[in-house]
């Protein structure tokens, strides 16, 4: 049966207009101050000339290579200045740098991170520069923190299934149960699930649980998972390829992205958002020693502005940081935005990066985990 | 009669020196050499695994300003039971690995060096084609063909034959040691397949003329001859498959079947980033390595007392299969459609298709893919540092090689011994470990973030491959043919370049293709290595398959292939290279 309401309930509803004034409530009040920021859209033509002068740039990421590859490439053809992009996964790719600038080996002018901590125990140990970017002013609020890290994008991250391996009253259920499907027995042997050890987005997400908000799941809603007997998968990306293939009925941690990706491909993949979704937030800064420096605030300059925002929804399907930037495909009703299943997340969960659990370097929910699954 | 000795100068110079040669050690004659090149092997291969040592007693990386001396990461490895527990199964797992590898070696090499199968020389290169793909890129095609619900091998047992349970399934341990001793066989193989055919006929003639059957002389006469080959391959596979993690982190990771080089990989790549876990680790897998390459040693002596290479030539004669001949072939069949042809076509499957789909029907057909991986810089460039890096590294390599083995046999400077042992050390760390140690041995030097420093890890790491490939050829050399030499008054370098080098050059050759070959496919190292201007194809692909991009790192592992393909005809067709006759 087709949900014309496109499945709000009346609570539902509720809480978004809440979320949507506050969130203009808030932008509101800053207005006086993002006033400023508005109108100078483009940045200096100091800092454009210094940047061309360098020329080219380092770009440290752990987003994918092509689509970042077809990201840079925007920025690159604007202002003529070449990126160097380096792709790693979170932990080792920070690690290295962290490693390179003790040393003096000062090699990445900007990095692009899912963790938030680490980048501010860096800007602790001074190794960030300081440097608030023009347009910045545009990114919400919660999305940054001036001088130190600003939100490239939003990931939303929720439950996707493969179609040809769950039948169409189960997809209902899923949309109906939400978050309480991953402890549904009928998918024992069926679900497939990814380390918090990996990177900031899986750990974002398990946060959310164990942490955040324990007092709604905790270790009882992760213990019921584990009963599933969910296959672990120690990075993300090559669980949702076995999704696609059909190897698993349905994944958690399934982030927009990366099934916007599938989708667009071809696969028999649906999504949905159950309440509250955690989102993680891919994070850009600069480094304090970087060797193209006004390159660096440049590129800064163009990600956060609305048109180096805007490019990422060429590659992916993503939330933006700011307000006034929004994915084409939603005002178009096109890809995903026009299916019946598929609805944007009613309530992001992502004020908890202050959370002390969140930034305890020991990460004490990853060690939770492991036990709960007996790994 | 009266004893010659060197004071004889009744001879002329160009004799004398030579019969100096023949003698034995010359002390202090070629002290420098040796200084020289124990430093060489010294900063190559020791340093790193010293820094490894010290690693593993830090709280935290070299440069952290928090780090402490601390025996934490020790203790927990050598001594608390999951990590006992991990050590067990993989001394398990890759002993068992080396058996299966090392009878399906054996059997291939015996097939293809005694008996009068057809086409000899195609399936040689069948047999050790394998080695031309990358092993994870191999264990990627195998989760596609065989993961238990998806693999197009299950699904299509399930429509044609209505099987209810996997036909074969990879995601297990049996599944992850199949596939280990798969892409290990060609190490058994060539092993074997050169004490087969360097072995001297006379002996099984003699047993054939006595009246002995095939079977009889095989287990008789041959076996026993080339045991101590057949030993030396088994702790060889054994310690390269003990310090293997690309296979067995694709395959599922230690939720199946744990394994040390996972936790390496694991303690380096995921939350929390261990190096000191990671180097703890290391040293453990070192001393298993260590057991394991004193055993190969031992075996690998002994080895060479068989074979020669005379100034007399011979013939081995064919046994004729007759009626055996068909089960022969189905049997090599049966390992190049496992090993190399469907591999490949998965590969080849994922490549073309958007996104991986477990039903070949109804598959999207595309070719954005390999525009994607035609059109990036990223990949355009790696090729260029993979060529680089494989051309330069086994030359440096060779030529090294040449002077270790040269000086260690036939100079025979002092501490020959010492120099041959360290040539030989670096098979007992595994590569993500060396990797690790080669990262902190270079970190603060010029070289960094370079494709010299790939260089100067993979000279490191395969020195022992070439330095036993030319010391085996300097060894068969029959010493009667340098004798001729010195006794027309060849001076000893006219001697050493006109006969001995020229001697050697297949074996060196072989040792070139064969760390060519290792170069390209490297990922262990590369992957702690790796900076932006010296990306390696085998990066690329990595970094492809763990963002979940498996098509593009199937190209990837496609094009590596390729370059390859390229690079052993190159060195048939321009240096006469016949690679199934190395080692």
């Amino acid at each position: 049966m087709k949900r014309l309401d496109n499945g709000h309930s009346k609570v539902d509803r509720l809480r978004r207009r809440l979320l949507q004034f506050t969130a203009t409530a808030g932008m509101a009040s800053l207005l006086p101050l993002s006033f400023g920021g508005a109108l100078a859209q483009e940045p200096s033509a100091e800092l454009i000339a210094a940047a061309k002068a360098e020329g080219t740039l380092t770009f440290y990421h752990t987003t994918a290579i092509d689509p970042t590859a077809v990201w840079t490439r925007a920025f690159t053809e604007k202002y003529g200045i070449q990126t160097q992009n380096v792709r790693g996964p979170s932990y080792p790719l920070f690690e290295r740098w962290l490693t390179e600038e003790r040393v003096g080996q000062h090699i990445a002018d900007v990095i692009q991170i899912t963790d938030t901590v680490l980048i501010e125990n860096a800007h602790a140990e001074g190794l960030i520069a300081e440097f608030a970017p023009e347009s910045g002013a545009g990114i919400r609020p919660a999305m940054k923190k001036e001088g130190v890290w600003y939100t490239a994008f939003v990931n939303a991250m929720g439950i996707a299934w493969n179609t040809d391996r769950v039948t169409p009253e189960e997809e209902a259920l899923i949309l109906e149960q939400g978050w309480d499907t991953l402890k549904d027995p009928r998918w024992k042997g069926r679900i497939a699930t990814g380390t918090p050890a990996s990177g900031g987005s899986s750990y974002s997400y398990v946060y959310m649980f164990l942490g955040g908000k324990r007092d709604q799941f905790g270790p009882d809603f992760v213990s019921a998972m584990a009963e599933l007997e969910p296959q672990v998968y120690d990075s993300k990306a090559p669980m949702y390829d076995r999704l696609a293939a059909g190897e698993h009925g349905i994944v958690d941690q399934a982030s927009q992205s990366d099934m916007g990706s599938f989708y667009l491909r071809g696969a028999p993949i649906r999504w949905t958002f159950p309440s509250p979704t955690p989102a993680n937030l891919t994070v850009q800064a600069i480094s304090a020693n970087a060797p193209h420096p006004n390159a660096a605030r440049l590129f800064q300059e163009w990600a956060m502005s609305p048109e180096g925002q805007a490019a990422w929804f060429e590659v992916s399907g993503v939330m933006s940081a700011r307000e006034d930037t929004e994915d084409p495909r939603k005002a178009a009703h096109a890809d995903w935005y026009k299916e019946s299943w598929y609805a944007d997340p009613q309530e992001l969960y992502i004020d908890y990066l202050s959370d002390p659990g969140y930034v305890d370097p020991a990460k004490p929910i990853i060690t939770e985990w492991n036990k709960i699954l007996g790994r | 009669m009266k004893a010659m000795s060197a004071s004889d100068t009744a001879w002329p110079k160009g004799q004398q020196q030579g019969m100096i040669l023949s003698r034995t050690r010359q002390k202090g004659r070629y002290l420098a050499l040796s200084i020289l090149l124990g430093m060489l092997l010294g900063v190559l291969v020791f340093v790193p695994v010293v820094l490894m040592f010290i690693g593993a007693v830090r709280t935290g990386t070299f440069v952290d300003p928090s780090a402490t001396f601390s025996p934490a990461s020790l203790i927990a490895v050598y001594a608390t039971l999951p990590y006992l527990k991990a050590l067990g199964i993989t001394v398990g797992a890759s002993l068992l690995v080396s058996l299966l590898a090392c009878v399906v070696g054996i059997a291939l090499a015996w097939l293809l060096a005694r008996t009068d199968l057809p086409r000899k020389g195609l399936m040689e290169n069948a047999v050790i084609a394998p080695l031309y793909l990358s092993p994870f890129v191999g264990a990627l095609a195998w989760l596609v063909l065989a993961s238990p619900n998806a693999g197009i091998i299950n699904v299509l047992a399930r429509e044609w034959f209505g099987a209810v349970d996997p036909v074969i399934n990879v995601m297990s341990a049996t599944g992850i040691i199949l596939i280990l001793a798969l892409y290990n066989v060609p190490y058994a193989y060539m092993t074997v397949s050169s004490a087969l055919k360097g072995m001297d006929p006379s002996m099984e003639e003699a047993s054939y003329l006595n009246g002995a059957g095939v079977f009889r002389t095989a287990l008789r006469v041959t076996f026993p001859v080339v045991r101590p080959a057949v030993i030396s391959a088994f702790f060889f596979v054994f310690v390269l498959t003990a310090g293997t993690f690309s296979i067995p982190a694709a395959l599922g990771g230690t939720q199946i079947m744990p394994f040390l080089a996972v936790d390496i990989y694991r303690s380096t790549a995921t939350y929390p980033i261990d190096y000191s876990r990671a180097a703890a680790i290391g040293t453990l897998l070192f001393w298993i390595s260590l057991i394991g390459v004193a055993f190969y040693r031992s075996a690998s002596r002994v080895a060479s007392r068989f074979v020669t290479v005379t100034a007399r030539g011979y013939r081995t004669r064919s046994i004729r299969l007759k009626g055996w001949t068909t089960p022969a072939i189905a049997l090599i069949a049966v390992y190049v459609l496992l090993a190399i042809v469907l591999p490949y076509l998965a590969l080849i499957y994922v490549s073309f298709t958007s996104f991986t789909s477990s039903s070949v029907s109804s598959a999207v057909w595309t070719l954005d893919n390999f525009r994607a991986v035609v059109g990036s810089v990223a990949v355009r460039s790696s090729t260029l540092n993979t060529i680089l890096v494989s051309v330069l590294a086994p030359t440096l390599t060779v030529i090294l090689a040449v002077l270790l083995a040269y000086s260690v046999r036939r100079l025979k400077v002092r501490g020959g011994a010492l120099l041959d042992y360290v040539a030989m050390f670096p098979i007992a760390v595994p590569g993500i470990v060396f990797g690790t140690g080669v990262f902190w041995t270079y970190l603060m030097t010029p070289v960094y973030g370079t494709i010299w420093i790939l260089i100067l890890a993979f000279v490191a790491t395969y020195i022992p491959f070439a330095y036993r490939i030319v010391d085996t050829s300097l060894i068969q050399i029959d010493k009667s043919l340098e004798e001729a030499s010195t006794i027309c008054g060849a001076s000893h370098w006219r001697t050493a370049s006109q006969v001995t080098l020229r001697l050697v050059t297949p074996g060196v050759l072989s040792a070139w293709i064969l760390v060519f070959i290792f170069s390209v496919r490297e990922v262990s190292a590369a992957i702690m290595l790796a900076s932006p201007s010296n990306t390696v194809l085998s990066v690329m692909s990595w970094d492809y398959l763990e963002f979940g991009n498996v098509q593009n790192a199937a190209i990837v592992g496609l094009l590596q292939t390729a370059l390859l393909i390229l690079g052993i005809l190159a060195g048939r067709y321009l240096f006469r290279v016949n690679l199934s006759q190395a080692a």
